[in-house]
């Protein structure tokens, strides 16, 4: 059975929402955890490029809501990231993290630069060098340490739904 | 003998012992006698005591535990009681002295219509992203809020109305990185204009160089560009960069307002920003600090 949408749905709101909500009372070197990247990151790890698109579809969208930021501009960071981090699912074992935690890394920097490129285009005024030194390297620190935790919980997700495709 | 006659002796007998006894032991005969049965009787007498005592204690401690429990029940009931009548106390009283701050903020400046928007939550408002610095606060077109008003608290400018629906409002903040403000210092009437820099400072940005700068001045919105009103505090200076190859300087403006602490903001209702691109309009703030 594939993880069910009525699932899914939920959990990313809940990400979503910790992200607006706990997570900026809780920064890391001055920043965030950014929450539903590391999950969709693992989810694409976990299922595949398919499942991973579509959680970084919803998850997107729903960070798109919250923030004030272009509409879609976290979307299509989420997309792209989802992608290059699915088509490695063949080498991922449960058992190691460093794969998710090489996948977080890349996957922070890719995210963040695409993100920050979607708002220059669309706003403009994007600080760079400030931008990447105080936020994109901690950042790039606080998501590859956390990466572990959110993978066991993910693959233990993975475990209870099944590897099937979902009935979407 | 009769046997109504022997039942009179043996009582005459008994109480003729019994007064003998009293008069024997009155003048101190039995002592010796009361001695030896005590000795013998004593320690049984102990071990009854200590028993009896134990048993009465044990049944005292059992209704006193039980007097106990009931009486920590009903001290814990109270106890839950005042302390939710104490924090909602508290709660009452910050939101008193809030809104007291508030209704002097309103009184002082008359030429303001303020909207209170209280902050959702003060962390459900927070942008996801770490690049981004925006609000999102529970007052929306359906209270007056419209798209470019200012928002406020006592102690300085939060930000402005970046978009509205009908009761939420999502606040672009001074800090962010794209929102500039026209803004002087308080003392020499320095104009420049304020940014938002990454770290959650403000940087004020062209300030001529013939202008004198120091730390510890009050920066305030200047009203030029009609996106605010004017005499907003906006911070302090903290620091400022001079090179004498720049045509402008820059001062280091720490805001007055605790970002981070936001609970409740105001929304000037009343100021509508011009919209500079629009051709052939004139338009005027409407409301101006007095």
């Amino acid at each position: 059975m594939g993880c069910n949408p009525y699932l899914v749905l939920p959990l990313l709101l809940l990400a979503a929402l910790l992200q607006t909500t706990a997570l900026p009372s809780m920064t890391i070197l001055g920043v965030k955890p950014e929450m539903m990247l590391l999950i969709v990151l693992g989810w694409s790890l976990l299922r595949g490029v398919e499942e991973g698109l579509l959680w970084a579809f919803v998850g997107g969208l729903m960070l798109d809501f919250f923030s004030g930021g272009p509409l879609g501009a976290s979307t299509l960071a989420l997309l792209a990231v989802s992608f290059l981090s699915g088509l490695t699912r063949g080498s991922v074992t449960r058992a190691s993290f460093l794969l998710p935690m090489g996948v977080a890394l890349a996957g922070t920097l890719l995210f963040q630069g695409l993100f920050l490129l979607v708002v220059q285009l669309a706003r403009g005024n994007v600080p760079w060098a400030d931008s990447l030194w105080r936020v994109t390297l901690p950042s790039l620190a606080v998501n590859t340490l956390l990466m572990p935790v959110v993978f066991q919980v993910l693959a233990w997700l993975d475990r209870k739904t099944g590897r099937e495709e979902i009935g979407w | 003998m009769s046997g109504s006659s022997n039942r009179n002796l043996l009582l005459i007998l008994f109480v003729i012992a019994a007064l003998i006894f009293i008069v024997l032991n009155e003048a101190g005969y039995l002592e010796p006698i009361e001695g030896v049965v005590l000795r013998l009787i004593s320690p049984l007498q102990a071990r009854l005591a200590t028993f009896v005592e134990t048993s009465g204690g044990l049944f005292r401690a059992a209704r006193d535990l039980r007097d106990l429990r009931q009486r920590n029940e009903e001290l814990e009931a109270n106890y839950a009681q005042v302390l939710i009548e104490n924090v909602a106390l508290k709660e009452a009283a910050q939101e008193n002295a809030t809104l007291r701050l508030f209704f002097q903020f309103a009184q002082q400046h008359p030429g303001f219509q303020l909207v209170g928007g209280e902050v959702k939550a003060r962390a459900i408002g927070r942008d996801p992203s770490n690049y981004l610095r925006y609000l999102t606060i529970d007052a929306g077109e359906a209270q007056g809020v419209e798209k470019g008003m200012p928002v406020i608290v006592p102690r300085g400018l939060v930000g402005r109305v970046q978009s509205v629906g009908r009761n939420w409002a999502k606040v672009l903040l001074i800090t962010d990185p794209r929102s500039s403000v026209s803004a002087l210092i308080q003392t020499s009437r320095a104009t420049g204009q304020v940014q938002g820099l990454v770290s959650g400072d403000l940087a004020m940005r062209y300030i001529s160089q013939e202008e004198v700068v120091n730390e510890g001045e009050i920066v305030l919105t200047s009203g030029l560009g009609g996106n605010f009103p004017k005499g907003l505090v906006i911070g302090q200076v903290i620091g400022v960069e001079q090179r004498d190859s720049g045509l402008f300087q820059q001062a280091i403006v720490r805001p007055t307002v605790d970002f981070d602490r936001l609970e409740m903001v105001l929304v000037v209702s009343a100021f509508k920003p011009i919209d500079v691109t629009a051709e052939g309009e004139s338009a005027t703030p409407e409301a101006e600090e007095p």
